[in-house]
């Protein structure tokens, strides 16, 4: 990569680096593999008697009615919404957490409030009425 | 040599699936398109040694925004874009010309440069760095953005759920 990239090979990885992270892509394609590999075999390997019967799609053995492409409510947005803000939370306790050895008591009470000042949203849904079901 | 092929392979991927992204009638593929270019990404932040960058790229984006755009999409009324309508595709023409203009502003003058600059020793790891930063000096805008989240997720659910005027028990389709 070097001769075509001069800028990416001065920051490409080291020896250390590198080895971590190929241990990572190695589990990466395993755990494509594993998912791909019955399809591909049962595709070629399968024998093929199509029926309107099998054709249909599997629903708990009842007969499905209607488009799986129905227009969802609108709490289900919500429920994401709530998520993601949660997500972005996490965004920030992960290097508070990594660094946690060497970090005050200080530390412990800013991320303290830090959730608990979120927790306050999660309150406000709860309060709301927005996280149960209707 | 393998991290040149780590890279093609990356590359590869996240451009095919930014272009699949766009260019599926099916909103719902044209978000899992997009998904796999988060996750390139994301690979591609591995190897410039940005570690942190990286889970972020996965946690956020793979994970929560993706979701939120699928639950966006499945609140429309037709996902599947075979209702023959077509939104105006216009803008195809500018958003070339920005996807040519943009590698060509920021690569050029680096590599006409010749010297590469020296770039500072990479950190072991950067999470580890960047927690005790924030713990040092950054404690005061991390309080305020925990306001600013909660202020968002307060404002997206009073924007979304409405004034509160259902009668209770009734019932909605699902």
């Amino acid at each position: 990569m070097g001769d075509v990239f001069p800028q990416l090979a001065a920051i490409s990885p080291d020896d250390a680096h590198g080895a971590r992270y190929l241990l990572l892509a190695v589990m990466g394609v395993v755990a494509v593999g594993f998912a791909v590999a019955p399809l591909l075999l049962s595709a070629l390997v399968a024998p093929r008697k199509p029926s309107e019967i099998k054709q249909s799609p599997f629903e708990c053995g009842l007969e499905s009615k209607g488009d799986a492409w129905v227009q969802f409510r609108v709490q289900y947005y919500l429920y994401a919404l709530a998520f993601v803000i949660f997500d972005v939370e996490v965004v920030f306790i992960y290097p508070w957490a990594a660094a946690f050895t060497n970090l005050s008591t200080g530390a412990l009470v800013a991320m303290g409030v830090f959730v608990l000042l979120l927790a306050e949203g999660l309150a406000y849904l709860w309060i709301k009425g927005v996280l149960s079901w209707k | 040599m393998i991290e040149g092929v780590a890279f093609y392979i990356l590359s590869t991927v996240a451009v095919l699936g930014a272009l699949l992204a766009v260019s599926r009638r099916n909103l719902v593929h044209g978000v899992f398109a997009l998904l796999l270019f988060f996750a390139a990404l994301s690979g591609l932040f591995v190897m410039l040694m940005a570690d942190y960058v990286a889970a972020v790229q996965v946690l956020v984006y793979v994970g929560a925004v993706g979701i939120l755009q699928l639950f966006a999409i499945m609140l429309t009324e037709h996902v599947t874009g075979d209702d023959l309508r077509r939104l105006g595709a216009r803008g195809w023409f500018w958003g070339l010309m920005l996807a040519v203009a943009l590698p060509v502003v920021l690569l050029l003058p680096p590599l006409l440069n010749g010297e590469p600059p020296v770039p500072p020793a990479a950190p072991q790891s950067t999470a580890r760095q960047l927690g005790s930063q924030l713990m040092e000096h950054y404690v005061v805008p991390l309080e305020v953005l925990a306001l600013l989240l909660t202020g968002a997720l307060i404002g997206a659910v009073a924007v979304a759920h409405g004034p509160e005027k259902d009668p209770p028990g009734k019932d909605r389709p699902a």
